[in-house]
């Protein structure tokens, strides 16, 4: 199937393009870290003063099965964003996939409470419209720290309208709904964002770098950065014990 | 057929052989799948054993886990090129504090997962012969996540030299978190946050307030 109109592609990779050139300098993945920082702080301070309070309350109260059927209903409102992304990528045999997935689920799932797909045996996918400008081609760009929304890279900000068109729950914006959503998800990583924070020399540079690999990954789709990643898992140099091998760094 | 015909058909019935003969002589893969698997399975099992309480469970897999990871090699590949600012007593030390730290690490994780079942998928072989071995949790609420295992054959033996969780390495995390901290404080700074987790025991007692 034609994919995008040929056009729309290119102004939206334009767009993506112009907004990474306008910053990506040479300090790394996060130039604006000082910023970042103190918008990441602002974060933690309303997670714990208010959201977790909240989530563990809802824990308490809350069934495990009933926290996931609430997590699977929201999933499934997803579906149809990542069948216009695997539209977009060309992904056919996804595509079919996630049709299936979608159709089953809304029915014999009951509107998404039950994930009747995973337990046929139908493969899960997420595809939103960062990761297809990062198959275009479009870098991640800066990383940025947004007010209660989070750890974003830039084509990820850029590519947000766009998800939040094609997110069904966006349309009819309950309020409630979201407020359900996002205190539902939040309680049920109680327990691994508490021990994340416990285990973090510095919280903040774990959950950026667990953020960019998550989003670098999720544009591969697991396809393996072998090359790149090889200079990662290389002692050699550090096992010449005694050979005063001059430092790169002073 | 002319003679040096033969010789070249000879030669090329000899390649075949090698060719084939070379996986099925060794195959690392095949190795470092199966050494990875005995260690899920001792994991499994200390896991499932009736009657056993979580911080009994969170130290055999602490002992499990010091058998099948390099924890030395992970320490050089943690800190890579600040390696070289420890003196030799630091790096002792380091490799010490870390091993504590990344085994009580993943015990106390690994404890939660009662009763989630562990796939393994397959082995790849990468670049610089390390082997790949691809797992992933079957059921309850992780259902899905991806945990791989890098290995590499030492002394003989595979071991796992990092582990890469839905695509977040652990020696990658590790090494941006305390390139940092070095940075700002030199390798004496790191050996104080790192022993002050240990001994604050912040990964070993986690809250007791969980449910069931």
């Amino acid at each position: 199937m034609p994919p995008l109109p040929q056009q729309l592609r290119t102004v939206l990779l334009l767009a993506a393009v112009v907004a990474l050139a306008a910053c990506s300098t040479a300090s790394g993945p996060d130039p604006w870290r000082r910023t970042n920082e103190k918008v990441f702080r602002f974060n933690e301070g309303f997670d714990k003063g208010l959201l977790e309070p909240v989530a563990g309350g809802w824990d308490a109260v809350a069934p495990g099965f009933f926290q996931r059927m609430i997590a699977n209903f929201f999933v499934n409102l997803t579906v149809p964003r990542t069948l216009v992304n695997d539209m977009l990528q060309g992904r056919a045999v996804e595509l079919h996939q996630d049709f299936f997935r979608l159709a089953v689920n809304t029915t014999f799932g009951i509107a998404g409470l039950f994930d009747v797909a995973s337990a046929t045996g139908i493969p899960k996918h997420e595809e939103d419209f960062g990761q297809t400008l990062g198959r275009w081609g479009a870098g991640a760009g800066p990383y940025v720290v947004l007010p209660l929304a989070g750890p974003h890279n830039v084509r990820d900000l850029v590519a947000a309208p766009f998800d939040v068109a094609t997110n069904p729950t966006t349309w009819v914006n309950v309020f409630g709904a979201s407020i359900v959503r996002v205190v539902n998800t939040r309680a049920r990583y109680l327990e691994e964002i508490d021990q994340a924070r416990e285990d973090a020399v510095d919280y903040y540079v774990f959950v950026r770098d667990a953020y960019l690999s998550r989003r670098e990954r999720a544009v591969r789709d697991g396809a393996a950065a072998a090359a790149t990643d090889d200079d990662l898992y290389d002692v050699d140099e550090l096992d010449q014990e005694g050979a005063e091998t001059p430092d790169a760094q002073p | 057929m002319r003679s040096h015909e033969k010789a070249g058909l000879a030669a090329l019935i000899a390649a075949l052989v090698l060719f084939a003969a070379g996986p099925v002589l060794a195959d690392p893969q095949t190795d470092a799948r199966a050494a990875m698997q005995g260690t899920i399975d001792d994991v499994l099992e200390a896991l499932r054993t009736p009657g056993s309480d979580e911080p009994t469970r969170r130290g055999q897999i602490e002992a499990i886990a010091k058998q099948r990871f390099d924890f030395s090699t992970m320490s050089k590949l943690v800190l890579k090129r600040d390696w070289k600012r420890f003196a030799p007593t630091e790096q002792k030390e380091f490799v010490s504090e870390f091993t504590e730290y990344l085994s009580a690490s993943y015990g106390t994780r690994i404890s939660r997962y009662a009763n989630e079942q562990v796939a393994t998928l397959g082995a790849r072989a990468e670049v610089n012969h390390d082997v790949t071995v691809q797992t992933a949790i079957k059921g309850g609420q992780f259902d899905g996540a991806t945990i791989d295992y890098r290995m590499r054959l030492l002394t003989g033996k595979w071991q796992v030299i990092d582990v890469v969780i839905e695509g977040i390495s652990l020696v990658s995390n590790f090494r941006s978190q305390f390139a940092d901290v070095i940075a700002k404080g030199g390798p004496q700074e790191l050996l104080k946050r790192i022993k002050a987790k240990n001994e604050a025991g912040s990964v070993d007692a986690p809250t007791t307030e969980k449910k069931g």
